[in-house]
């Protein structure tokens, strides 16, 4: 009797063994990009063993989710066939990979680069954890005085060193599909845009049952578009004060922009289940026609591009017409976030491996790679964007609007974790109607003030 | 609604008699079931719709039995490595756990201590790991992994699941030896068995069918276990199976089609499980609760 | 067996799983309250503060959230779970030729994993694309629909503690059934109520005989609900804005998400010194019977 029962959960657990062998057997599985790039090299038959080093960031499929990178790293692997190998591992998403590293420095196995925001990077670089990039960048890189300037003023760790590369210029806002547009006969947005108009626009569509605006609260820290805005009302005229112990987050000006955020909830800009979606959830509803705008990025443009093509736009948000503040701010701020492990530099070998990949990935055809995947250059020199795909075409005439400069850095870039993430909830919560501005606000008070007394 | 039924079956009761009654109950009972089942037969019906269809129509029945989620799921997540590990993981954490949680109840209720309360004491003390959230150790057992230099291997998540798993072995295996008189022991030992002997050749095939129930339930503990693994494996190739699960956010953009038909995947062998060790799942379950 | 009661042998057959247990369980908790003194981000070194934490916690207001949805679903499960458990019991008790197939699949949510329940269950109570509300908007009574997950209004809680006890209405079941299967017949007949109404004789007879299986059921359901997880994960990620959050989730995610440790602790050390209580009492009842 036992023996039956034995045997029959043995021909369950193989038959499952074997449905998912032969389904998985001949496909090319995107997700192993590993096994892809190791396949793109042959070992066999080299005299000497390829030095390998590991590259991790947030991004579970690369292939899909960030296209740029995965070219990158995937012509370098060939360039470098049978020398260097760069294998990539990634997380579900940003704040997974966050824990991961965090887990990974302490138990001694973090990976040799890796993407960690310079918010985390504080703990890091005062654990010891991080390399010293400086050398590596000057004297083995050729990279144009711009271009290295800019690494300089991004102000990440320390003034006059280097301890992080972009991964990309953070370019956000909201992505639009124009075929909803013309649906209810709305007119597109553009750079003068203003937010009454805006209010108008999710009258029509709310009076549709269309999601004007959709984004997802599960993920927390998917509110770019608001964070850009946030600058239309002084954010970085406040910010180091606040930072600094001598202003607060319940100034006028914030009140203002919050309450504006609540004029959005009420008229019905967003989605009635915002609060139980993710952002995946969101992108898919938005390139699938379910909504009218998008808040995302550079990154989105691959699959925005796929599914709306000329249909796809991109706006940087509404300008605000009772702020005193300037109003023609965009986005494209490099995110310094790149890092290298301080541990895995005392091999020369790797060392080396790792120059000669920083080399590439700051280079102009690495650069043109990214153009041609969708994402913004990181140098200043010029690339052929005559390959772009339609959604990131959009994006680089957005970038070109006469007289909008960029913000300095994305809004929650400098902030410590735990106001970060009181930043998010409390976004959050005016969106999906939990908090009034005053309440809101008050929480990041609260929160800034017990983070300032450590 | 099941409240209502209730009264309305007390109500007509003083008239109602034999076949008519049971009648009624039975219906009754079919309704509980259908309703206690639907939201699995629900999610199966979603898993046969089109992304788009899900959030445009979300109440109609799927027109064609779609298996675009379903092929999406199997040429994704890469079922026969979360298997293995999970079988790996299994397959050691439990015979670890049976071997030492047999021999520690087995010197509990059958041999002799110097000191009575130590017996109680100890025995107490196995039980109280039934009654402590898990919650309160996953950092500290990430710690402890991480000093360990253990972190990231299969025996990370072998060792945590076993302690896991000792409380409730220990109370059946103790409740089983303390209802099952020691004298077939007994004669042994006359014979001249020392203790090896004792356990492997006599009580152990004796204790069968409790080890048969601790072994399943084990599993299933295993099989379905998350908190753990997600704070210990990072490494994607070491994924158990309910990571894979989590794991669907941001895979791959036909999200809600994929992390239902995902749910479905996993859930299947383990209703197939279910259907074939049944009642050592429910005498399990119900002994750890009714025993003492 | 006094012959083979060695000290050598004790010591062979008890190390082990003395060793694991007091490791990864006993240990473990010691770690975890120290910890819950200390403010440590999850990298580098940790900071002792004192009872900083715990001070935090009491004008926490999320703390007060947490606190108060677990007391919610603590006492809705309770109530579904003993009442209706044990009617259903008593339903599974009778002579009915389909109980054995239908107590089979009653009892099949608890074998399935907690995180696909969530995901089940997000399907059905999404206030968009959810089962119910959907259900609702077609059968006419679309004013019914409520959000009942993911607002204001706080129904999540209720949510919760209703899946929760679809999970465990089986398996409950399962064990009232053991307990009214060992109350003989004879009994009844003992006591002179023959002819009497079905509903008085489970009032004064079966009750009040299931007095002990009454209180482990209590006790598990409560031990139980300390453990759910990856069910609010999934549905609602504690939200909106940590409106949603258990104490689990809540320590979960000020320890994982937010990276503070040391409150997260403090959190934890909370929460198991409430489960502590019952769990005694559970201890308590187990000796009892032992003896």
């Amino acid at each position: 009797m036992r023996i039956k029962k034995l045997v029959a959960m043995l021909l369950v657990v193989s038959m499952v063994f074997m449905s998912a062998g032969c389904s998985n057997g001949g496909s090319d599985s995107t997700t192993e990009v590993e096994k892809n790039i190791s396949e793109s090299i042959s070992t066999e038959g080299s005299e000497d063993e390829p030095v390998s080093f590991t590259f991790a960031a947030h991004f579970a499929d690369l292939k899909e989710s960030n296209a740029a990178l995965y070219n990158i790293i995937d012509t370098f692997n060939r360039q470098h066939e049978g020398q260097i190998v760069v294998n990539y591992s990634g997380s579900a998403d940003k704040s997974v990979h966050i824990t991961a590293m965090k887990l990974a420095a302490e138990s001694g196995s973090l990976p040799d680069v890796f993407f960690l925001p310079t918010t985390n990077a504080v703990e890091f670089y005062e654990a010891g954890y991080l390399y010293d990039m400086t050398d590596m960048i000057e004297q083995y890189g050729d990279l144009d005085e711009d271009t290295l300037n800019s690494l300089y003023e991004s102000k990440d760790l320390q003034d006059n060193s280097i301890y992080g590369l972009p991964l990309t210029a953070l370019v956000t806002g909201f992505w639009y599909n124009k075929d909803v547009f013309d649906r209810y006969g709305v007119a597109y947005p553009d750079e003068g845009t203003t937010f009454d108009e805006l209010l108008t626009m999710i009258d029509t569509f709310k009076a549709n049952g269309v999601t004007t605006i959709i984004n997802g609260a599960k993920t927390n820290y998917s509110v770019w578009a608001f964070l850009l805005a946030f600058a239309r009302y002084g954010f970085f005229e406040h910010d180091k004060a606040i930072a600094a112990g001598s202003d607060v987050w319940s100034n006028d000006d914030f009140i203002k922009y919050f309450e504006k955020i609540q004029q959005l909830q009420e008229a019905g800009a967003f989605a009635e289940n915002n609060s139980v979606t993710d952002f995946f959830q969101a992108k898919e509803l938005f390139l699938a026609g379910e909504a009218a705008m998008f808040d995302s990025g550079a990154w989105d443009s691959a699959v925005v591009s796929d599914a709306l093509g000329e249909k796809a736009g991109f706006w940087w948000g509404p300008i605000f017409e009772d702020s005193n503040y300037n109003q023609q701010y965009l986005m494209q701020a490099p995110s310094v976030s790149v890092r290298v492990n301080a541990e895995s530099v005392k091999e020369p070998e790797k060392l080396e491996a790792i120059t000669e990949f920083m080399k590439f990935y700051m280079s102009p055809e690495a650069d043109q790679i990214r153009v041609d995947n969708g994402t913004v250059p990181l140098t200043s020199v010029d690339v052929d964007a005559s390959n772009v795909n339609a959604a990131f075409a959009k994006m680089l005439e957005a970038l070109k609007i006469e007289g909008w400069i960029s913000v300095p850095y994305q809004a929650d870039a400098n902030l410590s974790e735990v106001v970060q993430e009181a930043l998010y909830d409390s976004m959050f919560g005016v969106i999906c109607g939990i908090y009034t501005p005053e309440e809101a606000l008050e929480i990041m008070d609260e929160v800034q003030t017990r983070a300032l007394e450590e | 609604m099941l409240l209502i039924k209730r009264v309305n079956k007390e109500g007509i009761k003083g008239i109602m008699r034999g076949k008519r009654k049971k009648a009624i109950l039975t219906i009754v009972l079919i309704l509980v079931t259908l309703v206690m089942i639907f939201p699995l037969l629900w999610v199966v019906i979603l898993s046969f719709k089109t992304s788009a269809q899900i959030f445009s129509e979300p109440f109609i029945l799927p027109k064609r039995f779609d298996l675009t989620n379903y092929i999406k799921v199997f040429k994704v997540m890469n079922l026969s490595i979360l298997y293995k590990n999970t079988a790996i993981i299994g397959f050691f954490s439990v015979t670890l756990s049976i071997i030492i949680t047999f021999m520690s109840s087995f010197s509990l209720s059958r041999m002799v201590f110097k000191h009575k309360k130590l017996k109680d004491y100890l025995y107490n003390y196995f039980l109280l790991g039934l009654t402590i959230p898990p919650m309160i150790l996953l950092f500290p057992v990430y710690r402890l992994t991480v000093s360990m230099h253990l972190f990231g291997t299969y025996l990370s998540l072998i060792l945590p699941y076993t302690a896991m798993n000792i409380a409730f072995n220990t109370l059946l295996f103790v409740g089983f030896f303390n209802d099952f008189p020691g004298e077939v022991e007994e004669a042994a030992i006359i014979d001249g068995c020392g203790l090896r002997r004792l356990c492997t050749t006599v009580v152990a095939p004796m204790a069968k069918p409790i080890i048969s129930t601790v072994l399943i339930f084990n599993v299933l503990y295993i099989w379905n276990e998350y908190p753990f693994a997600s704070v210990l494996i990072s490494n994607t190739e070491k994924y158990t199976i309910p990571m894979g699960s989590a794991f669907f956010k941001g895979m791959f953009s036909m999200d809600y089609g994929g992390l239902i038909a995902s749910s479905v995947i996993i859930m299947v062998p383990q209703l197939i499980f279910y259907g074939i060790f049944q009642r050592y799942i429910v005498g399990g379950m119900t002994a750890g609760a009714v025993k003492g | 067996m006094h012959h083979l009661s060695k000290s050598r042998n004790f010591a062979i057959m008890l190390i082990p799983s003395v060793a694991v247990y007091t490791l990864y369980i006993v240990i473990s908790v010691f770690v975890a309250i120290y910890y819950s003194f200390t403010k440590y981000s999850g990298v580098g070194v940790e900071k002792w503060v004192g009872l900083k934490n715990y001070k935090r916690l009491l004008t926490d207001r999320y703390f007060i959230i947490a606190l108060s949805n677990t007391g919610i679903i603590l006492v809705v499960a309770l109530i579904t779970l003993v009442v209706l458990g044990f009617l259903l019991a008593n339903l599974l008790h009778q002579k009915l030729k389909i109980k054995g197939v239908c107590q089979a699949l009653i009892y099949i949510p608890i074998v399935i994993a907690p995180i696909v329940v969530g995901v089940i269950w997000l399907f059905i109570l999404d206030p968009s694309y959810g089962f119910i509300n959907n259900f609702l908007r077609y059968i006419g009574l679309g004013d019914y629909s409520r959000s009942w997950i993911g607002a204001k209004n706080n129904l999540a809680a209720y949510s919760i503690a209703f899946i929760y006890f679809w999970r465990n209405l089986g398996y409950i079941a399962t064990i009232f059934l053991t307990g009214i299967n060992m109350i003989s017949d004879e009994i009844y007949e003992a006591a002179g109520i023959d002819g009497v109404n079905w509903f008085t004789k489970m009032i004064y007879i079966t009750i009040p005989m299931l007095k002990e299986t009454i209180t482990i059921v209590i006790v598990l359901v409560v031990t139980g609900v300390f453990k759910v997880l990856e069910i609010v994960t999934q549905l609602t990620n504690g939200g909106p804005n940590h409106l949603s959050e258990t104490l689990v989730t809540y320590s979960y995610t000020v320890s994982f998400n937010t990276g503070e440790y040391g409150y997260g602790m403090s959190i934890a050390t909370v929460t198991f010194m409430i489960s502590l209580v019952f769990s005694l009492f559970y201890i308590n009842v187990i000796n009892k019977k032992g003896k």
